[in-house]
């Protein structure tokens, strides 16, 4: 069983080079670090990684082929790669819709754009020439000038059904963007289904469940942490995910509305505990072992630590490390 | 500011304690403006290297925690129960 990290770069760079480092010595086994164009530059920040640390492996998580070419991120990694050999990874997803529709990009033919950004990604950072006449992507004899040491492994980022199989056929790992077990078992299943088709052997891909967390010493604290998170986990939701749940797509409007107007407090006040469950690994210690035990039994393969991490992300590592992982063979 | 004296002044068995303290304020912290790069870059180090709880780690917290929150740098020592180094960091600040 692995344990990753997400860091979000909106806070300054020495803060997440710190974090980083407290996760590779507290024995986490990988740092995914978010890319958006809004906040720090996730290569930069990786770069800071790269230099800081000396085991722990780490990659964006998750960069998308529509806002970077994936030439670009082939580069990126590759670059990272030298600096740090056999610890870069690469999570590659469709992106959101949000930040996208912001910039006026189409999230156009999703699995075609993945299918080929893989390839792209995989054969440049292997150090081979590509030639691609593509549905998405036209290349047309490209290749490094340096010789990257090794390939790096491209985990994808998936929620739907026909992403996460093809994220199993042509993935090194997939990244569930889930957080309950209802939802992440549906998801492996979908994952499992990829495997066979593609005539892979399931041992061979890391399957993760890349959630929502918030742990501290007491469920209140946890809780008001995992909120405004969970806010825009249920505001952006579809209707269906929620019905799954047993929640109400009424009071998920609520909270888009709010968001929308930039009512916060009120946004926040409409999270009910229900939409906590469903949507975050949150609470004590104890908790959290139970829920990490329930994604375990899903066939999940690596569980990722995913924002807000806790109200105290400093003490909630050390609490991970103190009280979660010994539960785990890890 | 000599900050090696109000350092000299922590009990080994605080140290430790103390450290925590003063990268919770640092980390916490929004100023962050109010912290040099170079500052940022030798606390990473330290933490790199297992050093934040020695004498010099604890300076280079402590000059980073004074910059970007003073009254929460004070209140710290003073809730550990270390009035002692409490009032020698306010006569040092005040000698500046």
């Amino acid at each position: 069983m692995e344990f990753g990290i997400e860091f979000v770069p909106k806070e300054a760079y020495w803060k997440t080079t710190f974090y980083s480092m407290q996760a590779e010595k507290r024995g986490f086994d990988y740092v995914w670090i978010t890319d958006h164009f809004n906040n720090r530059n996730v290569y930069v920040s990786l770069a800071l990684v790269a230099a800081y640390t000396n085991k722990i492996k780490f990659g964006p998580g998750v960069t998308n082929p529509y806002l970077v070419h994936p030439v670009i991120t082939a580069q990126a990694v590759s670059s990272l790669n030298e600096i740090a050999p056999g610890r870069v990874v690469c999570g590659l997803g469709a992106g959101d819709k949000t930040t996208l529709k912001m910039l006026n990009i189409a999230m156009f033919k999703p699995l075609s754009t993945i299918r080929e950004a893989v390839r792209i990604i995989r054969e440049l950072s292997s150090g081979a020439k590509i030639n691609l006449d593509g549905a998405i992507f036209k290349i047309s004899g490209a290749q490094f000038l340096f010789k990257p040491p090794t390939s790096v492994p491209i985990f994808i980022g998936a929620q739907g059904p026909k992403m996460l199989a093809l994220a199993a056929e042509i993935g090194d790992g997939v990244l569930i963007n889930a957080s309950h077990p209802k939802d992440v078992e549906r998801a492996v299943k979908h994952v499992k289904e990829g495997v066979t088709k593609a005539g892979k052997n399931l041992a061979d891909l890391t399957i993760s469940a890349y959630t929502s967390f918030s742990i501290a010493d007491s469920l209140e604290k946890a809780v008001k942490a995992v909120v405004p998170v969970v806010a825009y986990i249920v505001a952006g939701c579809p209707e269906t995910v929620l019905e799954r749940h047993g929640l109400n797509p009424e009071d998920a409007s609520k909270i888009r509305e709010a968001i929308v107007q930039a009512k916060w407090k009120e946004a926040f006040s409409h999270v009910t505990n229900e939409m906590i469950e469903a949507f975050s690994i949150c609470g004590t210690p104890e908790t959290v072992v139970e829920k990490v035990s329930h994604l375990v039994k899903t066939g999940v393969t690596q569980v990722v630590v995913g924002s807000p991490i806790g109200p105290n992300v400093r003490k909630s590592i050390d609490m991970i490390a103190a009280e979660v992982f010994p539960h785990f063979q890890h | 500011m000599n900050l090696d004296e109000v350092i000299h002044l922590v009990p080994h068995s605080l140290k430790q304690a103390v450290s925590g303290k003063l990268l919770d304020i640092i980390l916490k912290s929004k100023k962050t403006n109010k912290i040099s790069s170079s500052l940022a870059k030798t606390i990473l180090h330290d933490w790199q290297k297992d050093l934040v709880n020695t004498e010099d780690g604890l300076k280079h917290l402590l000059e980073a925690a004074l910059n970007m929150e003073p009254e929460k740098t004070m209140q710290c020592f003073e809730k550990l129960g270390l009035t002692e180094v409490n009032q020698k960091l306010k006569d040092v600040a005040l000698g500046e």
